[in-house]
């Protein structure tokens, strides 16, 4: 509960994702493993296409699905090792020195967004290009994103372009029932999803 | 069966011995290509992160806290009838333990760093608070064993022919002479008892603790339930029953007579704790089919319908449980010790199939988001784990060198009874 409060006067670092924009053209996923040097068959940000319906009354909606720096993390609950900790500014991070490769993580966490990458024996996950946000720069799939339907930023700063479209578009997070407090708002992602369930 | 020459006796014996070299062969390729190569050569996906090894690790663990806690009949409740076994329960139960901690070391992705945990220490991660009581448990095991055969290695690094043997058993005696008729003092008997007392709950947290890695993942409701550790432990006391039982028929000198009134007994315990077991997963499976909750009932979907069906009708069901069962409690059979012998080695293969199907078919459900009631009871194929040919190899190879372990243990160690004179040196 304390971290959640002390996270009010401090950046939190999150996204918003314009579901009525994405294309689904895959270009964050390439600007990702270009930037993070992923490795092949991982990814750390990826888009979850569900199809619904019956011909001709077909549904599709294409998500993408990145860390979602919950302020309630399961994944850093679970580490034995702390190698996975989060952040004062609420980003989640991997310290690769110490994680030992057990994958605890990965089964723990309820979006899918971890990866182990099989090259180094341990867990990696995306940290929205901390790199790039220590320069000032937005990460590297909002970037690429050729619909802008990808923004990033400090979610504590209600004149930062995140905050704004989480504010002025109806949103919803992903699992909210598990109790992560998930930093990613999806908009219209209800109206989606019933959709998805009309027969 | 009844071939008790001892020719074919001795053909049998090379044959298996010839499987176990082969296994061993293929195995330690294995574990070298995994060490050499990285966990790049097992086949995990981002969505399935654990696969058999992860299970066979479960399985292991499982056997050795079963194991304990049978031999705790003998040393807390001082039942008379299974005292001939005890030793050989404690070292089954000491040499699965090591096979599932190497287990654990080859599927973790940077084994080099698996002590980090004690000093990168977690206090919220039950993985963490695994390690921790893996390491009392491996003491308290060992401790208790070796006070049981003390006197009994005494007697051997004095008694024994071969040099090379009476100096393992001079240090495994910790260099104390021999005294004849000295047999186990009051304080040893009290110190077995105490160590055999704190080992019940520690091996019920070694084994109820494994389960609980798992129930404490609310991502996947098939495991996030508080009966996740009582099924682990009560199947793990089934499966570490059968093994006892198996090894008693087929690698103890015990006198037939013996065997004759212990046998029946082990398997028939082993056969209810199994039955107990399955009621369990029934009752799971009915809490499940009651639910209706998509991301729950795929699970079982999985499970008795999905691509690998046969892992639970055919081992998990089919050997596992009906066969042995029929064949420990009919009254045509349940008299000959050979066939327990055979039926526990069912349950305790079956057991596998268990293991199997706790770890991997939760992980192939496709999910993400709260969503997965719009998925259409799809199971995710591109997410699909398919375990490598080296995962395969690398889990022959550990069995492999954890049953030359417990064949050399039979040899070497002092598990029968002691004074009984059964025990020769080879």
């Amino acid at each position: 509960m304390a971290e959640t409060e002390n996270r009010k006067d401090g950046p939190r670092y999150g996204f918003f994702v314009d579901l009525d924009r994405c294309t689904g053209c895959g270009a964050c996923m390439i600007a990702c493993k270009a930037e993070n040097d992923v490795p092949p068959g991982v990814f750390r940000i990826w888009l979850k296409e569900i199809e619904a319906g019956r011909h001709p009354n077909v549904r599709r909606l294409v998500l993408p699905l990145l860390c979602n720096m919950c302020l309630k993390p399961a994944c850093v609950q679970v580490c034995p090792t702390k190698a996975t900790f989060q952040l004062p500014d609420g980003l989640v991070v991997v310290n690769p020195h110490i994680c030992i490769g057990c994958r605890y993580c990965m089964a723990a966490c309820p979006y899918g967004v971890r990866y182990m990458n099989p090259n180094t024996g341990h867990v990696e996950k995306c940290h929205y290009c901390m790199h790039r946000l220590e320069r000032g720069m937005h990460p590297a799939c909002m970037e690429a994103c050729p619909t802008a339907a990808l923004v990033f930023g400090n979610l504590n700063d209600p004149d930062d372009p995140a905050s704004v479209m989480v504010e002025r578009h109806p949103t919803q997070v992903l699992k909210p029932e598990f109790g992560t407090v998930p930093s990613g708002f999806y908009r219209n992602l209800d109206v989606r999803l019933a959709e998805l369930n009309e027969e | 069966m009844k071939s008790d020459s001892p020719a074919s006796m001795k053909r049998l014996k090379l044959a298996a011995v010839g499987a176990l070299t082969a296994a061993t062969v293929i195995g330690l390729l294995g574990l070298a290509d995994r060490f050499a190569n990285g966990i790049g050569v097992a086949n995990f996906t981002s969505i399935s992160p654990w696969g058999i090894w992860m299970s066979m690790y479960i399985y292991f663990i499982g056997l050795s806290a079963g194991s304990f806690l049978l031999s705790s009949l003998v040393y807390v409740f001082g039942v008379k009838k299974f005292e001939p076994v005890g030793r050989i329960a404690l070292f089954q139960a000491l040499v699965c333990l090591i096979a599932g901690l190497s287990l654990v070391f080859v599927d973790v992705g940077r084994p080099e760093r698996i002590f980090r945990v004690l000093w990168n220490w977690s206090e919220s991660s039950v993985l963490a608070w695994e390690v921790l009581f893996y390491q009392v448990y491996i003491v308290v095991l060992c401790l208790e064993l070796w006070i049981l055969m003390r006197r009994d290695l005494e007697r051997l690094a004095h008694e024994a022919k071969n040099p090379l043997l009476r100096y393992v058993y001079r240090i495994l005696s910790i260099g104390r002479p021999y005294t004849p008729g000295e047999s186990q003092s009051a304080g040893e008997k009290r110190m077995v008892r105490i160590l055999a007392i704190a080992g019940v709950p520690v091996a019920l947290g070694v084994h109820g603790g494994t389960g609980l890695i798992f129930a404490v993942l609310k991502a996947h409701p098939y495991w996030y339930t508080g009966m996740f550790p009582i099924i682990f432990i009560v199947s793990a006391m089934a499966s570490g029953g059968a093994l006892l039982t198996f090894l008693t028929v087929f690698f103890t000198r015990l006198d037939a007579e013996v065997k004759k009134t212990l046998v029946p007994a082990l398997a028939r315990l082993t056969a209810i704790i199994l039955l107990a077991d399955m009621f369990l997963l029934a009752l799971e499976t009915f809490l499940a089919i009651y639910g209706n909750m998509p991301d729950h009932t795929l699970t079982f979907e999985a499970i008795f319908a999905g691509p690998y069906w046969w892992v639970f009708w055919f081992f998990e069901f089919g050997l596992g449980t009906v066969a042995p069962v029929t064949l420990i409690l009919s009254k045509w059979t349940r008299g000959n010790v050979r066939v327990l012998g055979a039926a526990s080695a069912m349950i305790f293969i079956g057991v596998i199939g268990v293991r199997l199907n706790i770890v991997i078919p939760p992980l192939q459900i496709s999910w993400a988001g709260g969503l997965v009631e719009t998925f259409h009871r799809t199971l995710n194929t591109s997410a699909g784990y398919t375990p490598s040919f080296n995962e395969w190899m690398s889990t022959v190879g550990v069995i492999a060198i954890g049953a030359w372990a417990g064949l050399a243990g039979f040899r070497i160690l002092p598990l029968g009874l002691s004074g009984d004179g059964k025990e020769k040196e080879s």
